[in-house]
Order: C-alpha cells, then sequence, then structure tokens
C-alpha cells in the first residue's frame, strides 16, 4: 500500500481548521457585563415602560436580591396593580416598609387598590381610620367620595362633595352626581302590578314593548280558548287551558319584575362603565407618577 | 391588409377577454337541511326524582321533537335547556314560572338587539341567572365581570 506523503499536511490542515473554529466560537456564557445591575435595572425599565409588567416585576425581582432599591419595590406593586392583579398589589403595598421613600405612595396605591377592586365598604371603613396628616389625604377624601357613586348609598351632600374636586374636573364630577341621583329606575312592584291587572303592561312599563304585546296577545289567546271550551262544555280541554293561562299569566307576572329588576342593573351598569371610565381617565385623581419619561 | 388585420386583432382580443358562461353561472352545491344538532347531552340527572323525570320529559322532547325540526330556538340556552336550568337552580314553581316568560319572550318576533348578546353561535344570549330575581347574577350585555382576582 502506497503511502500519501501529503497525508500528514491534510491532517495539520484540518485540525488548524477544527481548532480554529473552535476557538473563534461564540460561548454559550455571555460576558459578565451583560448582568450588572445597572443593565437589569435598565431592561427591567424598558419592560415595565413597554408595558411588559409581568416579565418587569420578574426582572425587578432579581435586581432586589441584589441590591434593596425603594423605587423598585414601589414600581414592582404598580406593575400588579396595572396588570389588574388588584389583590397581589394590594398585598404588597399594605406591606410596604414604613422605611421606603415611597410609603405615603404605597399607601395611597393601597387605598387605590381596595377602590379597584370595589371594596367600597372596606374603603370607608380605612378612610375612617386615616388622619388628615397623610401627605394624599386629598386624594383618598376624593376617593372615598366617589366610592359612593358606585353603590346604593345616600349620596353625601352635593356642595361638600364639589369641595374636594379643582375645576377641570369638578363639572364633570357634578354631572355624574347628578345623573346618579336620577338615575332612570323602575319599580318591581309596579311592574308586578300592572302585568297583574293588564298582562304584558307591567314589561312594556319596564321598556320591553314587543314582550308586553307578546304577553297580551299569548294570556289572551289562552284565556279566550279556556273560556270558549269551558261554554263549549268542553270541561277537559277548558282546564287544560285555563291552567295554561294560569301559568303564562304567572310567568307574565314573574317576567315584568324580572325584566324591571334587568333595566334597573342595565342602567346601574352603563352608568358605573362611564364613570370609571372618565375615572380611569383621570388616573382616579391620583399622582401620575411618570416612570416612563 | 392593415384593415384586415385591425380586424383580427379586434376579433381576437374580444374573444380571449370574454368572460365565460361557465365561470359565472356554474350551479352552486347549495345545501338547505337544516343543520344538525350536536353535543346535545341526553345524559338523565339522577339528583332527585323530580330532576330525573325532568330531564326524561327533556330529553323526549328532543328525541320526537326538538332534533327532528332542527335547531330553531333563537336563545342560547335553549328554551328546553333553560327550563331545566331554572327548575334546577330554583324550585319547580318558579321554574314553571320562568320558562313561561321565556316561552313569551321567545314567540316575540321582534326581539330587542339591545337587550340580548349575540353569541359565537348567532344566538341571544338570554342566561338563567338574569331571571331569578337576584340582581347580583345579572350579567349585562358586553359587560365583563369584576377583575378582583
Amino acid at each position: 500500500m502506497r503511502k500519501n506523503p501529503n497525508g500528514k499536511i491534510t491532517i495539520v490542515y484540518l485540525l488548524f481548521f477544527v481548532f480554529q473554529i473552535i476557538s473563534s466560537a461564540q460561548t454559550i456564557k455571555p460576558p459578565d457585563k451583560f448582568f450588572t445591575l445597572l443593565n437589569r435595572i435598565k431592561f427591567g425599565n424598558h419592560l415595565f415602560c413597554t408595558k411588559d409588567y409581568l416579565r418587569a416585576v420578574e426582572e425587578y425581582r432579581s435586581c432586589l436580591k441584589l441590591k434593596p432599591n425603594d423605587t423598585l419595590q414601589f414600581k414592582i406593586g404598580l406593575a400588579y396593580e396595572r396588570m389588574k392583579k388588584f389583590g397581589i398589589a394590594k398585598m404588597y403595598f399594605n406591606s410596604f416598609p414604613q422605611e421606603n421613600i415611597f410609603f405615603p405612595e404605597a399607601r395611597l396605591e393601597f387605598y387605590k387598590t381596595v377602590f379597584l377592586m370595589k371594596q367600597f365598604r372596606e374603603f370607608r371603613n380605612l378612610y375612617l381610620g386615616s388622619t388628615g396628616n397623610f401627605k394624599y389625604f386629598p386624594e383618598i377624601t376624593r376617593l372615598n367620595y366617589l366610592t359612593y357613586l358606585f353603590e346604593d348609598l345616600p349620596l353625601p351632600d352635593s356642595s361638600n362633595f364639589r369641595l374636594w374636586f379643582n375645576v377641570p374636573a369638578k363639572e364633570e364630577i357634578m354631572k355624574f352626581y347628578r345623573k346618579k341621583v336620577n338615575l332612570p329606575r323602575k319599580s318591581l312592584t309596579a311592574a308586578g302590578l300592572l302585568s297583574a291587572l293588564i298582562p304584558g303592561l307591567g314589561k312594556i312599563y319596564a321598556g320591553e314593548l314587543g314582550d308586553g304585546i307578546t304577553a297580551f296577545i299569548f294570556n289572551g289567546i289562552l284565556g279566550f280558548l279556556a273560556y270558549d271550551n269551558f261554554r263549549a262544555g268542553h270541561k277537559t280541554r277548558g282546564w287544560i287551558f285555563a291552567g295554561l293561562t294560569a301559568i303564562f299569566y304567572g310567568g307574565n307576572i314573574y317576567g315584568s319584575v324580572a325584566a324591571a329588576q334587568i333595566y334597573n342593573k342595565r342602567n346601574k351598569v352603563n352608568y358605573e362603565q362611564e364613570l370609571s371610565k372618565f375615572l380611569e381617565r383621570e388616573n382616579y385623581f391620583t399622582p401620575d407618577y411618570n416612570f416612563c419619561k | 391588409m392593415k384593415t384586415k388585420l385591425i380586424f383580427l386583432f379586434v376579433l381576437f382580443s374580444g374573444i380571449i377577454s370574454a368572460q365565460t358562461d361557465w365561470d359565472k353561472w356554474e350551479a352552486d352545491n347549495s345545501i338547505y337541511q337544516l343543520p344538525e344538532i350536536k353535543d346535545r347531552d341526553y345524559s338523565l340527572d339522577h339528583s332527585n326524582f323530580g330532576t330525573l323525570a325532568l330531564t326524561m320529559l327533556r330529553d323526549v322532547y328532543w328525541f320526537g321533537f326538538s332534533d327532528l325540526d332542527g335547531d330553531n330556538c333563537p336563545f342560547q340556552p335553549t328554551c328546553s335547556t333553560f327550563f331545566v336550568d331554572a327548575v334546577k337552580k330554583t324550585n319547580i314553581v318558579q321554574g314553571v314560572l320562568m320558562f313561561a316568560d321565556r316561552f313569551t319572550r321567545d314567540s316575540n318576533f321582534f326581539k330587542s338587539e339591545s337587550r340580548y348578546k349575540i353569541g359565537k353561535s348567532g344566538k341571544l344570549i338570554d342566561p338563567v341567572d338574569n331571571y331569578m330575581l337576584d340582581e347580583n347574577k345579572i350579567t349585562i350585555l358586553g359587560v365583563l365581570p369584576d377583575e378582583t382576582e
């Protein structure tokens, strides 16, 4: 067998190329400078400002393991709040250490999350326990007044109410106040009684004209069929139609009460939605921290 | 010669770009049969004698009438399901009254669209809970439940 004289050279070349590739290959482990505290905070801030709150929290938490930071702690709470994880945000803000520079803000955000969770009774109880020395007392007082607009409670006096709001929003809030006072409501009793008097009338009263007319025709036909069968001596058929008339007559009264209740609920929900949108636009009359300049 | 060429050009360009009859007027394979009702849960509720009788009655209605008649109820849940659910959630008297009211509303030809939300199936969403006379259980169109965890 002949020996290839260039064999050794080929192997050397091959080894050279292989080692060259290996030596110049990118290592999996990135340089340590990528994960400096400052870079991680910067990245976290970027995530926070692009509304990627979940990952921002993760990043901030990693930073806090390396070094305590008051701003990051506060921003974690804010991120939860903005993700609408109000339960976690509430717990987070409530457990804020007093020595933290953002303690008053965290306290305010705690009140705000209670408000956002629609735990209005709890909010008012907390408000009663607060003092005028608190930095954000006007803000929580405003929120306290606003709780009444969401609940079926007697509203506070309008002069007291408007006192706490500044000029641009004052008129708007007073519009909601007046709207709440004059929110259209239908009486459930009246709806039931009207339908008992004339089938379908309660439905018309509750704003369901088509259903009301249908109920009237339905009851009328069934009643007539019962009467006509009894008159003609067909007692069995007469009783069947009388039974059906009774069921549909009862159903019409029941349905009218339900329709009035749905009418009231719809108006209430629409009002609350409108109010919530307004408050969201106004940031619930709380400061905008503007961490993303 | 020139005239002939122009003539031929006009003639052929017309023929080439002409619309064929068969492309436009081809017969459509439409099926006018009502869609088959799927996902019927024929299982009986054995919790008590009343619900057992009621679910049996419902199954007989489905098998003997509804399945043959087609998917015609404009509401979701359908009136038969509404009846069974209403009785289960309340009692026989209230359930019957709720059903009578639902049946009346079903017979109304002019159903207000502002009142009912249209579901993915194209049916009007009308849940039992809205008629249980409990304001907290009423769901209003387009309003999501409170996001409180």
